[in-house]
């Protein structure tokens, strides 16, 4: 929702200069490159580093006594390699029609100290609904084995009183210095997050800084179960006081301020025509005598059924957006309260982040974190995303789960920092029950039911839905594609289904897979591991960087069965037995276990996996991947039917 | 996802998924079960396509104006989510205007009425490859749309570029079968064109001229037309879309004739026209790092060598495409100075820079394999899309494409292969020369690997040997892979037998553009790889399986497959048997052949090594459809080879 936070500029808050026009100079204009560009030395192997980067955000007041913002950013990157010239030497500045470039300075300098200067004149400008307004340009002269620097500051009058600045990169960055510099009556305040130093204050007569430096920040890369977005370093800053003399200083963007901002601009109270045609539509959707959830599962089935998100369209009246049938995401949100109002079904707003970019503070009034919009029903405590098709009411998306919330209760914009929670790991289930059929032994016959409930449920019934024949194909071992199933049975595959935990979604077919047998001489060779699909193999080709961050707690269960062909002996069951966890206060939170047992010539073979948690400390990443590399150890099984004499 | 599925398709598709929301089975409205019934496999269905352009010419000025109206009838709710959202995409050289969309539902009397679309936005139009340019898009959403809806769209689009204007008209769609097609060109008599079908079945196009006042009217109609099938590893659209090319040859104004397209000539002389003031003035600065670069080369194909070497590592691909700058190179200093450009401003430096040392070297105008045009069939800007250096040394011709950033110096791109190259020789000159393709020895995967078995381990060392454009496409993808973060692009290439497999890379050599061969030496662990039973071990000799999961549907692929160039691999395999072991049994050796495609399979087993020698190669850049049927039984007998393991026993 990279749009919502657009709507709080419409805050309004009396910050004008109650002092007379401002006469001090803007502080950027002390700020400036080294006409000499920095003679650095570099190591030998010296991998692309950020040797600077520094960003100044400077509040301050015009002639005119408006508060005026001013953002400096200025950046030197020793690039090594072509991938890093190919990334730094385009440069994106972000403008709109109320963001001027006040200045713009660019230079490249060459291995062998030759200097390109920037002409303003290659300024072109973009303006693309998806990524938005910018000026760009390309650094000219740029050099392998040299580096790039750059300086802009942009002004703007219609101003954010809060942000976020990320500080960190998957490239080793030094000098990082931020400042936020205000006038002497504005208080801001700011945090900092995974490891950055906090900022320290300093006050002169004309003015406030706030300002943190570090010295030698590592990159942070990707990593298998990781969100590295969200570990990044970063600092987060807001407006709390306007000092006016003589009066009791109120804090200022605080929850309260978020509450009826946003409490407002969700569920605001709709006109008697707006309410008398919802009340119209709620008549056919026939609720009277329906339980409390099933209303608000009639409610969602509808609304999302008939209404698109159009992400770029305007703002626009619940009227309007039942009439054209479709709306932005905030629009969406107020079309959901407005029915849940007219319903007279009690609900909270619920405003929250996605973890895995940033995990919502329930310390700090962090107003960059609030991007997201759910639905809370306090009575049944479960959670109604409105922009997001697939999820239905229920747990929240794993995304927000895990992750704090402000709670807002519509009409007095009372409200309370809350966990959302996330489920259980034995409501998100994903289950394979296999019979192998070897009566053509050239040829298995494979009857594969497998069924999955709570977030994975949610991504295969959207799969069905959208592309049946590829996830049929998938469903089984990797070698499937050339077979064609038949006797397919598929069970609660509508997505309204998601609201129902206990409405496992199911598909069962039978598959002709040939791969699953191997010839060796008189003998086969059976891939019984093949059965439940390839499986993610965690390497340790470096120490592990982030914490582990799994999408959500998961339960894998699965059976296979089949009888031993006659003529034959089975070898190598045994090696199906396989047992690995990681535990922690002497409970086994993670764990993969596989056996087998047999009945006269009837085999049946077990594979089960959960994930009861699935935040982990990068320390216990080695008990965590023998854990995960237990099933891709099972998925390389191979049993050997023996021709006996 | 504990899984790795093989959804990708299913992946990417439910992130754009999770960020919007579209319906599933609102109620259909009007009379649209039959058409329901009657396409079960489609969304939507083309009702209308057609476009009519009026050419003219007066007072010095052409005059293009194409009317474009679509009408389109939704199935199902997928298509709601799809279509809902309409563009116009137009360039720098037209206005786009006189925009009507609607949406048209029956009302309960059965009459479609219309819900108008009010707010319409425009955009830039981010085009990947290229960091700025001037095409933009009108958009906005269809409202109230459900199965059984028709959008409909009309608009005018005009402009004065009489070389550009007219675009290739595809008669029918993605969207889904198209039941009436029309397209129809007005001029005047004094105006010639020409027209042309290109693609499959356009048979189904029916073509009539008449006269009206002063002039002709062009019509082409088609009707109840198949949708453009989408298939993996395909051609581009034009190969086997039907569609017609219109453009213009010249008028005749006061006995005067203007030229405009029609012949390779007058597409020459238009693109030579454009570029005649370029390069006027020599830029010192460059002469001097001609010098510097080739002062101590004798030979001018060493000297070439190095100037596009350095081109390759120097300048980096930036496009900018701004009106009819999109046409015509910067000046060489400038981009000397800059330090990048796109592939005519490499293309011009590489030609400025040649020219400096007394080598022939020239501009070239090539469409890449996108385009199936040869320069006669369609002598107009339609039929290319690129720009190269052609430079002739020692009486050959060498095609220098500067945009190719591993390219060793001669191999043109495997994009270009087999396409022609328009040569600017002079004011008056040109030559159509076509680029050779690469046989299937120039692209090669050598590797060869000596094993040991160690309880259910297989180790070994082995080198991997790659050659002309398998190099030049791993030395991309290791980019790829490196521009997401992942450092170690070569294990993962080399990685065989299960995912288990653990790579240590002990050297590699040559991946640079000075040479045509790179190798990689490495050692190799796969663990679990082993069955064992109390007296026997077995062993699957396919490390790695080409080809596996390529069998093609037969039934629904209508259209050729693709591949970027001919190449051969061979893998030799040597495992060396612990004295504790002897053979109990060797597969069989297998092969199958044709002119495009086939493998090798051989087993030996010789003072306890076993050798497999495994050969498999590609010999298309395009495989016909006829030649499916064998295609499917090559991956058949592959795999079934595939299915063969070998058995050792225990010594006793």
């Amino acid at each position: 929702m990279q749009n919502f936070i657009y709507y709080l500029l419409f805050i309004s808050l009396s910050i004008k200069s109650i002092a007379h026009p401002n006469t001090v100079q803007p502080a950027y204009l002390n700020y400036d490159w080294a006409n000499e560009p920095t003679k650095y030395s570099f190591l030998e192997e010296q991998p692309t580093t950020i040797l600077k980067n520094y960003k100044q955000i400077e509040y301050t007041y015009n002639a005119k006594g408006d508060l005026t913002c001013y953002e400096t950013t200025h950046k030197i990157v020793y690039i090594d390699n072509d991938l890093a010239l190919e990334t730094f030497n385009k440069v994106y500045i972000p403008v709109t029609d109320t963001i001027d470039l006040v200045r713009i300075k660019a230079r490249s300098i060459s291995q062998d100290g030759k200097i390109t200067n920037f002409n303003r004149n290659s300024l072109k400008s973009i303006n693309n609904e998806e990524i938005g307004t910018y000026n760009i340009f390309a650094i000219e002269g740029a050099e392998k084995k040299g580096v790039i620097e750059y300086l802009y500051t942009t002004r703007t009058e219609n101003i954010d009183l809060y942000g976020r600045e990320w500080l960190q990169s998957d490239y080793p960055t030094q000098n990082t210095t931020i400042e936020i510099i205000s006038p002497p009556n504005l208080l801001f305040e700011a945090k900092s997050y995974n490891g950055f130093p906090q900022p320290t204050i300093t006050e002169t007569d004309s003015m406030r800084i706030l300002k943190a430096q570090f010295a030698e920040m590592l990159p942070l890369t990707e990593e298998t179960y990781s969100t590295p977005r969200a570990n990044y370093m970063r600092i987060d800053y807001k407006l709390s006081y306007n000092q006016i003399p003589n009066t009791t200083p109120k804090r200022l963007f605080d929850w309260q301020m978020a509450s009826k901002h946003f409490g407002g601009l969700v569920s605001e109270k709709q006109d008697k025509a707006t309410t008398a045609l919802i009340a119209n539509t709620l008549k056919t959707l026939k609720l009277k005598k329906l339980s409390q959830e099933d209303k608000i599962i009639a409610i969602e089935e509808y609304l999302k059924n008939t209404i698109t998100i159009q992400q770029n369209s305007p703002s626009a009246s619940v009227a309007t957006i039942l009439h054209n049938q479709y709306a932005n995401e905030v629009g969406i949100c107020r079309t959901f309260a407005a029915f849940f109002q007219t319903a007279q079904i009690p609900y909270q707003i619920v405003i929250t982040s996605d973890r895995t970019k940033c995990r919502f503070d329930a310390h700090f009034e962090a107003w960059n974190s609030f991007t997201d919009i759910l639905f809370y029903f306090p009575q049944t405590k479960k959670f109604i995303v409105p922009n997001i098709f697939v999820y239905r009411y229920g747990n929240a998306p794993e995304h927000f789960a895990d992750n704090h919330g402000l709670f807002i209760t519509p009409n007095t914009y009372e409200s309370t920092i809350q966990l959302i929670p996330t489920a259980n790991f034995k409501d998100n289930l994903s289950t394979i029950e296999a019979q192998v059929d070897f009566t053509d032994i050239h040829t298995p016959k494979v009857r594969f039911q497998q069924e999955w409930a709570g977030y994975r449920a949610v991504t295969m019934r959207a799969a069905y839905n959208f592309q049946k024949e590829t996830l049929l194909n998938a469903l089984a071992t990797s070698s499937i594609e050339d077979t064609h199933p038949t006797d397919i049975v598929v069970s609660n595959d509508a997505m309204k289904n998601n609201a129902y935990p206990d409405k496992h979604f199911g598909i069962t077919a039978t598959f002709s897979i040939k791969s699953l047998i191997e010839k060796a001489g008189d003998n086969y060779l059976f891939k019984v591991g093949e059965l439940i699909g390839a499986q993610t193999e965690l390497y340790q080709n470096h120490e592990r960087q982030n914490p582990i961050d799994m999408d959500y707690p998961i339960t894998y269960r699965r059976s296979i069965t089949f009888e031993i062909p006659k003529g034959y002996a089975l070898k190598g069951v045994e090696d199906t037995r396989i047992d690995h966890s990681v535990e922690e206060n002497g409970q086994k939170i993670n764990r993969f276990e596989s056996g087998y047992s047999l009945k006269a010539n009837q085999v049946t073979i077990f594979a089960n996996e959960y994930y009861e948690k699935t935040h982990l400390s990068k320390e216990s990443y080695d008990n965590f991947r023998k854990v995960i590399n237990a099933a891709a150890d099972f998925n390389k099984i191979v049993l050997v039917f023996e021709k006996q004499p | 996802m504990k899984q790795v599925t093989k959804l990708f398709s299913t992946t990417i598709f439910l992130l754009t998924l999770l960020a919007t929301s579209y319906h599933t089975y609102a109620q259909s409205v009007g009379n649209v079960e039959h058409l329901i019934k009657k396409y079960p496999d489609e969304d939507a269905i083309v009702l209308l396509n057609k476009e009519h352009v009026i050419i003219n010419f007066e007072n010095n000025q052409w005059y293009i104006d194409r009317h474009v109206e679509e009408k389109t009838q939704l199935l199902t709710t997928k298509a709601q989510m799809g279509y809902a959202q309409e563009s116009i995409g137009y360039s720098g050289f037209e206005t786009i205007s006189d925009i009507k969309a609607q949406t048209l539902l029956p009302n309960p009397k059965g009459k479609y009425m219309g819900t108008p679309v009010t707010d319409i936005q425009e955009n830039d139009v981010m085009i990947d490859g290229i960091f700025y340019g001037d095409y933009k898009e009108k958009t906005f959403v269809y409202p109230a749309l459900q199965p059984g809806a028709i959008t409909e769209l009309s608009y005018h689009s005009t402009g004065s570029e009489p070389h550009l204007l007219i675009n290739p008209f595809f008669i029918s769609s993605y969207k889904g079968p198209t039941f009436e097609s029309e397209f129809s060109v007005e001029v005047p008599s004094h105006i010639n064109i020409t027209y042309r079908l290109f693609g499959d079945n356009t048979d189904a196009i029916k073509f009539n001229k008449t006269n009206i006042p002063n002039g002709f009217k062009y019509t082409w109609t088609a009707k109840n037309l198949a949708p453009i099938a989408i298939e993996d590893a395909a051609p581009h659209r034009s190969y086997y879309a039907p569609h017609i090319l219109v453009y213009i040859n010249d008028v005749i104004v006061n006995n005067q004739t203007i030229e405009v397209l029609g012949s390779e000539k007058k597409l020459y002389n238009w693109y030579n026209d454009m570029c005649k003031n370029i390069n006027q003035q020599e830029s010192p600065e460059l002469r001097a790092k001609v010098t510097e670069l080739t002062q101590n080369l004798s030979n001018p194909t060493e000297k070439a060598a190095r100037i596009y070497n350095w081109v390759q590592n120097n300048i980096k691909y930036i496009a900018f495409e701004d009106g009819l700058g999109g046409f015509v190179p910067r000046e060489a200093g400038d981009i000397y100075q800059k330090k990048y450009g796109d592939c005519k401003d490499m293309s011009n430096i590489i030609t400025n820079m040649l020219r400096m040392i007394n080598i022939e070297a020239h501009l070239a105008w090539i469409g890449t394999r996108d385009r199936p045009y040869t320069y006669s069939e369609a002598p107009c800007p339609i039929a290319d899309n690129h720009m190269i250096c052609v430079a002739k040394i020692d009486n050959q011709y060498v095609f220098l494409d500067g945009t190719g950033e591993f390219q060793p110096f001669g191999l043109p791109t495997a994009m270009i292969q087999g396409k022609e190259a328009l040569v600017g020789i002079d004011a008056n000159h040109y030559e159509i020369i076509q680029v050779p393709t690469a046989p299937k020895e120039n692209n090669l995967r050598k590797e060869q690997l000596n094993l040991q078995i160690q309880d259910k381990t297989l180790v070994g060392k082995g080198t991997c040997e790659l050659t002309g454009y398998r190099k030049i496409y791993i030395e991309y993808d290791k980019l790829k892979s490196e521009a997401k973060g992942q450092k170690d692009y070569f294990n993962n290439f080399l990685r065989k037998g299960n995912n288990k497999c653990a790579v240590k890379i002990i050297d590699t050599q040559h991946f640079n553009q000075a040479n045509n061969t790179a190798s990689i030496t490495y050692e190799v662990s796969i663990p679990n790889y082993i069955t064992t039973t109390q007296d026997k071990i077995y062993l699957n000799p396919h490390l790695i399986k080409p080809f596996k999961d390529a069998t093609i549907d037969l039934e629904k692929r209508t259209i050729a497959k693709e591949s970027d160039f001919n190449y051969e691999d061979s893998y030799q395999f040597v495992i060396e048997l612990d004295k504790a072991y002897s053979l109990a049994h060797l597969p069989e050796n297998k092969q199958f052949k044709n002119e495009y495609f086939g493998f090798e399979l051989t087993y030996n087993y010789q003072k306890n090594k076993i050798t497999i020698n495994f050969k498999v190669f590609s010999n298309y850049l395009l495989l016909k459809t006829t030649n499916f049927a064998a295609w499917n039984d090559f991956v058949q007998q592959l795999n079934n080879a595939y299915q063969e393991v070998i058995v050792l026993k225990n010594t006793p």
